[in-house]
């Protein structure tokens, strides 16, 4: 039994479905990565997990815990899962240390001092520190982005999820975001991954899963996806990018 | 023609300075009301509930639909009269009447308070919906995003706005001549008609408007940069 089960989700915005049986399953400590083309669902299926977006359908199993169906306790499970976005979402009006500090002393009650220390350590490892005090519009991308990972690294989650991290960035500040990336899945973070950076995938995965049409269409090791994909789709995708 | 512009000083002076005390208690205390009703009408505009936001969209059209003179009348004249009548039929005998700078402070609060919280709300909605997501993603409930997130940045970049709309309250203080508050306009009128210094008295009114007026809208100005270089 896995960390998060998914099972036959589904997701319909209006008449569009957008998952359709969606079942995947995350252990402890595993990195798994979503791959598949733009509109394929990949997106919508990481936003479900925790719940920015409602499932129509299905059940999403977080420590033996049916999720869609917690209400306002929602608040607390997502304490547990920390997410990053595609466009960083950092806090404009807060400088750096302020935007890792303000979740932990507002919802874990940590005190301003032991915040401070954690979020300075955090700092270190994304290799920021020099940047505590620095707004966020002064920071390039890559350096919002691994700012906003150690603002959700201050939760201490048990599972972090990544919506596209890299595909904001210039292509020369890709390199630190996935450096850091890699760093958490070797310190034993389970994570869940939607991702174009196919190399990423292969040298970091656990397990790759390749969506199309809101359908899990294969999900096996990076070496089996990457070198022997079993489906046709997955074929002609894997053609195309690489 | 001959003008007295030096004795007009003197003797208009002081009352106009009064004047100028009781316009800028009705203009900070007005704007003050103002703005908590506008930060509310603009979150009860945002509701989902549709009763709420229905009764809000007619009433802020009333408001905006008529004049903010009117309004003053309506509520220095009519409301107390309606008070007084809807208790005398139940058998109390009130006799309820506003002081004119009180009904000034309830007229300014509604009337801008409409108008500025078309200012918030469109300013709420174009704050960057990452931010409502990064705050959820956190595990800050709706509410909690609402007055952490979304409207401190909303209420920063509506401030060059309300700067504009305090300048204009200053100006609209003169409409509260017509319901007898000593402020400037009514003390010049009285002045000039007891002196005929017609010319001498509206024309230092004009100078002391534009003497509170201009150095505010330089003030607002300068704010407005200073929060452009900010973020």
């Amino acid at each position: 039994m896995g960390m998060l089960e998914i099972k036959k989700l589904s997701k319909s915005f209006g008449d569009l479905e957008v998952l359709r049986d969606v079942n995947i399953s995350v252990e402890k400590g595993e990195v798994v990565v979503i791959i598949g083309p733009s509109g394929s669902g990949k997106s919508t299926m990481l936003r479900c997990i925790n719940l920015l977006e409602h499932p129509t359908g299905g059940e999403i199993l977080y420590q033996d815990q049916d999720i869609t169906k917690l209400g306002k306790q929602v608040t607390e499970y997502r304490k547990h899962v920390g997410m990053v976005f595609q466009r960083f979402n950092l806090f404009p009006l807060k400088n750096v240390l302020e935007n890792i500090m303000y979740a932990p002393i507002h919802l874990n009650k940590l005190s301003k001092e032991t915040a401070k220390e954690q979020a300075m350590e955090l700092l270190r490892k994304v290799g920021l520190e020099t940047k505590a005090d620095a707004y966020p519009s002064s920071l390039s991308g890559g350096q919002q982005q691994r700012v906003a990972i150690a603002r959700a690294l201050a939760m201490q989650p048990d599972m972090l999820l990544f919506d596209e991290p890299t595909s904001a960035l210039d292509p020369e500040l890709v390199g630190d975001v996935l450096e850091v990336m890699k760093q958490l899945a070797n310190e034993g973070m389970t994570m869940v991954v939607v991702t174009h950076e196919m190399g990423f995938a292969k040298e970091v995965a656990d397990r790759v899963i390749f969506m199309d049409g809101g359908y899990v269409v294969e999900s096996d090791t990076p070496a089996e996806i990457f070198t022997n994909p079993k489906n046709d789709r997955t074929r002609a995708f894997l053609a195309r990018v690489l | 023609m001959e003008f007295h512009f030096d004795r007009a000083l003197r003797t208009l002076g002081p009352s106009l300075l009064n004047g100028v005390g009781i316009v800028v208690y009705i203009t900070i205390v007005g704007f003050l009301f103002a703005l908590i009703a506008a930060l509310l009408l603009a979150i009860g505009k945002l509701s989902k509930n549709k009763i709420l936001t229905g009764v809000l969209s007619v009433f802020i059209e009333i408001i905006r639909g008529t004049p903010l003179l009117v309004q003053f009348f309506y509520i220095y004249y009519v409301i107390p009269m309606l008070i007084n009548g809807i208790a005398a039929t139940m058998g109390y005998d009130i006799n309820v009447q506003f002081k004119a700078a009180t009904c000034g402070i309830i007229g300014f609060a509604i009337n801008y308070g409409c108008y500025m919280s078309e200012v918030i709300r469109s300013a709420i909605v174009s704050i960057d919906p990452g931010q409502r997501e990064a705050g959820l993603a956190l595990g800050f409930s709706e509410t909690q995003v609402l007055f952490r997130f979304i409207i401190p940045p909303a209420l920063r970049n509506s401030i060059p706005v309300f700067g504009n709309y305090l300048v204009m309250m200053i100006k609209d203080t003169s409409l509260l001549a017509m319901i007898a508050v000593q402020e400037l306009l009514l003390r010049t009128k009285t002045y000039a008609s007891q002196t005929f210094l017609t010319v001498e008295a509206y024309t230092i009114l004009a100078i002391v408007y534009l003497i509170i007026s201009l150095p505010l809208s330089q003030l607002c100005k300068i704010i407005e940069r200073r929060l452009k270089r900010v973020r």
